[in-house]
C-alpha cells in the first residue's frame, strides 16, 4: 500500500517541488515519500526521500529560512522555507531484488541487495529517524529489522505490513517536514521526543483557560480568597495615611479638621489594625481549606489520569518522571491557585492604587520617583533570571547528591563486596562538593546583587526626602504628606518584587499544567472496544493468529506468530531469553495490542472484549513478582478482595507459601514492602502462585513461575500446580524444560518466530531445536548429578 | 470453582483441622502437649502423640483465638485450630494460657509522653502492670492497627504493647499518637 493509494497525497514540502523537479522527478509519480537525518555520507543532514514506480531519489541538504532573523521586520513577516541542496542520488528499484532495513548502534541504514546478491548502502539514519527507514523498507518490500552484529537478516514476505506508510504524525495530525520529532509550527526540535509538545507554541491561554474551569470547582472560595487579599491590601494602603499624613496634618496641626481628638484617631488606627488581623486571619483560613482540597483533587485528577493511561505510557522512558510529576506538578499548580494568582492580582493592584494616590497626593514628587521604578524593575528582573539559574544549578546539583547517595546506600552489599568504599567515598566528595558550590555561588550571588536594589531604593527615597523636604519649607506641600508618600514609597517595593518574582513561577506553573491537560487528554494505546461483546467470564479458547508485534515498531519481537490453545489444554512455551516468550503473555492480556494479526478468545477478538472480563478471566504468575506494602494477607487478597480467610490459606498452602509464611512472628499479619518484611525471590514467587490460586481464573499463565525455586521446592509444589491447571487454559513459559513434560502442545520460539511445535515426544523424535535445548540441560543437569 | 469445597484441592493443599474429635490436648509439665487421630494406615496406633506443641497465631492482630496453628519442637505443622472456643473450658484454657504465654502482650491504658530524638521515639506509658517505658526505632513499622481498630506497638526489643482503639483513647494520648497512625 502507497501512500497514494491509501487516499492521501505524499506530504511534500512546496520548496522541495523545484528541486525535484530540477532533477527530472514528476512530483506527481511519487508513491511514497519520508525524511531522514543523514546523508549517504554520513553528515547530519535534512534528507528527503521519494520513491516512484521505478526509482529511489535522495535528496539532502537543509532547509533554511530566507530573510534576516534579526531583522525586525522578520518579526512581523511570515518566514519562507528555502532548501539548499548537498547531495542528490538517484537509485533504480529493478537494479535491486530486495531491500533491507539494518539496525547500527547509533541509527539505522537501508541496504539494496542486487542481482549479483552484493549489499549497497542507499540511505542512512540516525536513530532519531529510524523509524522511517523501517516504514521505507517495508514499503519497497522486505525490510524486517534486524540487530547489528546479527547475521543472516531475515527477509520478509515482500508485501509489505500495511501499516503507517508516512512518518508518524503528531496530536494535530501535521508532521513537520523535519520529522516527527519537530514541531511542525516553528521547526524547532522537541524537548522531550516522548512528549510531542512543543514549548514555544504551546497554546498557553488555552491550556491556562481549560486548568481555570477545573478550579472554577471552587469559585467560592477562590472569590473570598481575593477579596480578603483586596481587603487587606486596602487597608494596607488606608493605614499608613491614618498613622502619618493624616494625624500629623489633621490631629497634631492646630489647622486641622480633628485637631487634638487623639482618642477618637487612635481608636481608628486600632481598629484598623483589629479589622486587617480579621481579614488576615480569614484569608488564610481559607487559603488553608481551599488549598488542601485543591492539592487533594489535583493529586486525584493527575494519578487517575495516569492510572487510565495503557502500560506502554509506563514503560516509555518518560516514566521515571511520574513520581515527581504526580507530587511535583500538583504541588506547582497549588501554588498558582492558592498564592500565585491571586498575590498576582493584588500586586497588581497595589501597585496602581499606590501609585495613583502618590499621584494625587504630589504629582511632582511621584514623577521624580517613578524614574528610579523602571530600572529598579529591569535590574530586578535581570536577577531574579540569574537567580534561576543559580537555582537550577543548586537544584541539579542535590539531585546528583541524592541520586549518588541513594546508588551507594542500596548497593552497600557490593560497595563492601568489592572494598570500594574509598571509591564510594570519593563519588560522593565529587557530587558533595558540587552541590556545596552550587549553594555557595547561588548566596554570594544574591548577597553581592541585591544590595543593588537596595542602593536605588535608598537613593529614589533620599531624593525624594530631600526634593519633599524642600516643598515642605517652601511650604508647597505638608510634612505629613512627606511622611504619608515615603511611606508608600516603602510599601511599593514588596509587590513590585513579587510581580516580578511571580513571573518567573508562572513559568513552571504553566508547564505543569500543560502536562496536567496532556495526561487529561491523552488516549490510552489499549482502549476499550465501544461496543463490547458481553461477556462476564471467558471459557478460555485461545487463538493467535498471524500475530507480529514489537514494542519498538522498528524491532519485530514477534513475527507472524500463530497457534491454538483449546480449553482445558497446557501449552508449553520453549525458547531463548529474548525470543518473545513473556510477551505473548502480555499480549494475550492485552497489555498491548498486536500491530498485525488477531488474537482470538472463545472465537471473539479480544479488542471486542470487555478489558475487566477479560483480565478477570486470567491470572498470571510471572518472573517478577509486586508485593504492594502492606500484609501478607493482604498481598494475597489482591487477587480477590472477598477471599476469606480458608481461602487465603489453603492458597498459601497449595503454593508452598504457608510455610515460611509460619515461620515469621506475626505470621499472615507480617508487614512486607518498603519498611517491612524483606522476602527472598522464591517466597515472592509463592505468594504470586497464591494470589492465582485465589483468582481461580479460567487461563492461567505461568511465566516462568517456578523459576526463582531450589529443585526441591519446585517439586513440591509441582503437583499442587498439577491439580490447580486441571481444567484450565494453560500457557506454562519454562526454561526448565522438564517442568513442561505434561504439556499437551509445545512451540518453540526463536527469534520472534514459532520453529517448531509439537508434543514432547514428538519434538524430541523431530531432532530440532527442542530436541537441541533439550539435550544441553539434560547434560547439564548429568553434570550436577540431577536427573531431569 | 469453589475453592474451599473442591475435595482435590483440600487433599493437595494438606490441611489438617484440629478439633475437639480429632485432638486431644493436655498439659504436660509446664507446657502443652497434643495427642491427634491417626488417619495414616501405616501406623495401627489410633493417636499420635506430640509431647511438647507450639501455637502460632496466623493472624494476630485479626484474631487472637482462631487460626492457631499447632507445630511441633521442629516447627512442621501438625495441623490448625480453627477455632478455640469449640474445645472444652479446659482445653480452652490451656490452649489460651499458652498463648497469652507466648505472646506476651503488655496492655497500655493510656500514653504519658512521647520524646522524638535523633531518629529514635520515647515513649512513657500507664499500662495495667504500671507505668512502663519503651523505645521505638522506626514509628512507621512499629505501630500498627488491627482490624477492629486495636492499636499495637512493638518496641526496639521486639516487645509487644496494645492500646485500645484510638477513639476510645483519652484526649491527651488521642493528641500524643495522633501524628503516627
Amino acid at each position: 500500500m502507497d501512500q497514494k493509494k491509501s487516499g492521501r497525497q505524499p506530504d511534500i514540502p512546496s520548496y522541495l517541488t523545484p528541486l525535484f523537479e530540477l532533477h527530472g522527478v514528476d512530483t506527481n509519480s511519487i508513491m511514497f515519500f519520508t525524511n531522514t537525518d543523514l546523508t549517504l555520507s554520513r553528515v547530519r543532514s535534512d534528507t528527503y526521500v521519494a520513491v516512484t514506480e521505478d526509482k529511489i531519489y535522495v535528496l539532502s541538504g537543509s532547509v533554511v529560512l530566507r530573510g534576516d532573523e534579526k531583522s525586525p521586520v522578520f518579526m512581523w513577516k511570515k518566514a519562507k522555507e528555502r532548501f539548499e541542496e548537498l547531495e542528490f542520488e538517484k537509485f533504480d528499484r529493478n537494479d535491486y531484488s530486495d531491500f533491507l532495513y539494518e539496525e547500527q548502534v547509533s541509527g539505522g541504514v537501508l541496504i539494496g541487495i542486487d542481482g549479483s546478491g552484493s549489499a549497497r548502502l542507499l540511505i542512512c539514519s540516525t536513530n532519531t529517524q529510524k523509524e522511517n527507514l523501517t516504514l521505507l523498507a517495508e514499503y519497497l518490500g522486505g525490510g524486517r529489522a534486524h540487530r547489528h552484529g546479527e547475521h543472516e537478516p531475515h527477509r520478509g514476505d515482500g508485501a509489505g505490513h500495511g501499516g503507517r506508510m508516512s512518518p508518524p504524525h503528531d496530536g494535530d495530525g501535521k508532521v513537520s517536514p523535519k520529522g516527527p520529532l519537530y514541531c511542525p509550527k516553528c521547526g524547532k526540535k522537541y524537548a522531550d521526543p516522548h512528549r510531542k509538545t512543543c514549548l514555544h507554541c504551546m497554546d498557553k491561554g488555552k491550556v491556562f483557560r481549560r486548568v481555570l474551569t477545573f478550579v472554577m470547582k471552587y469559585k467560592v472560595q477562590v472569590i473570598s480568597l481575593v477579596t480578603c487579599l483586596i481587603l487587606s491590601s486596602a487597608l494596607g494602603i488606608f493605614a499608613p495615611y491614618i498613622s502619618s499624613g493624616f494625624y500629623y496634618d489633621q490631629v497634631l496641626n492646630r489647622a486641622g479638621r480633628f485637631y487634638g481628638q487623639l482618642i477618637f484617631v487612635l481608636s481608628l488606627i486600632v481598629g484598623t489594625k483589629i479589622l486587617s488581623m480579621i481579614v488576615t486571619i480569614i484569608n488564610s483560613l481559607v487559603t488553608a481549606r481551599m488549598g488542601a482540597k485543591i492539592w487533594y483533587d489535583l493529586r486525584k485528577v493527575i494519578f487517575e489520569s495516569i492510572e487510565r493511561l495503557s502500560l506502554k505510557f509506563f514503560t516509555d522512558k518518560q516514566t521515571g518522571s511520574l513520581m515527581t510529576q504526580v507530587s511535583r506538578d500538583s504541588d506547582i499548580m497549588f501554588w498558582l491557585f492558592a498564592n500565585g494568582i491571586p498575590y498576582y492580582l493584588v500586586s497588581i493592584t497595589q501597585v496602581i492604587a499606590i501609585a495613583v494616590i502618590m499621584f494625587i497626593m504630589s504629582p511632582k514628587l511621584a514623577l521624580l520617583y517613578f524614574i528610579t521604578v523602571p530600572v529598579i524593575f529591569i535590574i530586578m528582573k535581570r536577577l531574579f533570571s540569574s537567580m534561576g539559574k543559580y537555582h537550577g544549578k543548586r537544584y541539579t546539583g542535590a539531585r546528583k547528591l541524592n541520586s549518588v547517595l541513594s546508588d551507594t546506600i542500596s548497593g552497600m552489599r557490593v560497595v563492601k563486596a568489592f572494598s570500594k568504599e574509598q571509591e564510594g567515598s570519593d563519588r560522593f566528595k565529587v557530587v558533595n562538593d558540587a552541590s556545596a558550590r552550587a549553594g555557595k555561588e547561588a548566596t554570594f550571588y544574591s548577597e553581592r546583587k541585591f544590595p543593588i536594589v537596595d542602593i536605588l531604593m535608598v537613593v529614589g527615597q533620599l531624593t525624594v526626602m530631600g526634593v519633599g523636604g524642600w516643598m515642605v519649607v517652601s511650604g508647597e506641600i505638608t510634612y505629613g504628606m512627606l511622611i504619608t508618600f515615603t511611606a508608600y514609597i516603602a510599601m511599593i517595593y514588596s509587590p513590585m518584587s513579587q510581580f516580578v518574582r511571580m513571573s518567573y513561577q508562572a513559568t513552571d506553573a504553566i508547564n505543569a499544567m500543560g502536562r496536567l491537560v496532556e495526561i487529561m487528554d491523552a488516549n490510552p494505546d489499549v482502549e476499550e472496544p465501544e461496543n463490547p461483546v458481553p461477556k462476564d467470564r471467558l471459557c478460555g479458547d485461545i487463538e493467535i493468529d498471524h500475530v507480529d508485534f514489537g514494542y519498538d515498531k522498528s524491532r519485530m519481537i514477534l513475527k507472524d506468530i500463530s497457534f491454538t490453545v483449546p480449553h482445558g489444554t497446557i501449552l508449553g512455551i520453549v525458547g531463548h531469553t529474548g525470543a518473545g516468550k513473556s510477551t505473548i503473555a502480555n499480549l494475550i492480556l492485552r497489555m498491548y495490542d498486536v500491530d498485525r494479526g488477531e488474537i482470538r478468545l472463545d472465537g471473539e477478538p479480544i479488542r471486542e472484549l470487555p478489558i475487566k472480563a477479560l483480565r478477570d478471566s486470567i491470572a498470571i504468575v510471572s518472573q517478577e513478582t509486586y508485593l504492594f506494602v502492606g500484609t501478607i494477607l493482604e498481598n494475597i487478597r489482591y487477587a480477590r478482595a472477598d477471599a476469606t480467610l480458608d481461602e487465603v490459606l489453603m492458597a498459601a498452602k497449595i503454593s508452598g507459601a504457608h510455610d515460611f509464611i509460619m515461620k515469621l512472628p506475626d505470621a499472615y499479619s507480617t508487614l512486607i514492602g518498603f519498611g517491612g518484611q524483606q522476602l527472598s525471590g522464591g517466597e515472592k514467587q509463592r505468594l504470586s502462585i497464591a494470589r492465582a490460586i485465589l483468582r481461580d481464573p479460567s487461563i492461567l499463565i505461568l511465566d516462568e513461575a517456578t523459576a526463582a525455586m531450589d529443585t526441591q521446592t519446585e517439586r513440591k509444589i509441582q503437583s499442587a500446580l498439577e491439580i490447580l491447571v486441571r481444567g484450565k487454559t494453560t500457557i506454562m513459559i519454562a526454561h526448565r524444560l522438564s517442568t513442561l513434560r505434561n504439556a499437551d502442545k509445545l512451540i518453540v520460539l526463536k527469534d520472534g518466530e514459532v520453529c517448531e511445535s509439537g508434543t514432547h515426544d514428538e519434538l524430541i523424535r523431530a531432532k530440532g531445536e527442542y530436541f537441541k535445548l533439550y539435550s544441553l540441560q539434560l547434560a547439564a543437569l548429568k553434570n550436577v548429578g540431577v536427573e531431569a | 470453582m469453589d475453592l474451599i469445597n473442591d475435595s482435590e484441592l483440600i487433599r493437595a493443599a494438606g490441611i489438617t483441622y484440629l478439633t475437639p474429635e480429632t485432638c486431644l490436648i493436655k498439659k504436660k509439665g509446664d507446657f502443652l502437649s497434643v495427642s491427634v487421630k491417626n488417619n495414616s494406615e501405616e501406623s495401627d496406633e489410633s493417636f499420635v502423640s506430640y509431647d511438647r506443641v507450639n501455637l502460632h497465631r496466623m493472624f494476630p492482630y485479626d484474631s487472637e483465638y482462631k487460626y492457631i496453628s499447632v507445630l511441633d519442637l521442629d516447627s512442621v505443622e501438625i495441623g490448625i485450630i480453627k477455632d478455640v472456643s469449640v474445645f472444652d473450658a479446659d482445653a480452652r484454657e490451656l490452649i489460651e494460657n499458652e498463648l497469652h504465654r507466648k505472646y506476651y502482650v503488655c496492655r497500655l491504658h493510656r500514653i504519658e509522653s512521647i520524646l522524638d530524638r535523633y531518629g529514635y521515639s520515647y515513649w512513657k506509658a500507664e499500662s495495667s502492670d504500671g507505668e512502663v517505658s519503651f523505645t521505638l526505632r522506626d514509628t512507621y513499622s512499629s505501630i500498627l492497627k488491627s482490624s477492629d481498630g486495636e492499636i499495637f506497638i512493638i518496641d526496639i526489643d521486639g516487645n509487644r504493647y496494645d492500646l485500645p482503639p484510638f477513639d476510645s483513647l483519652d484526649k491527651k494520648s488521642k493528641k500524643l499518637i495522633d501524628i503516627y497512625l
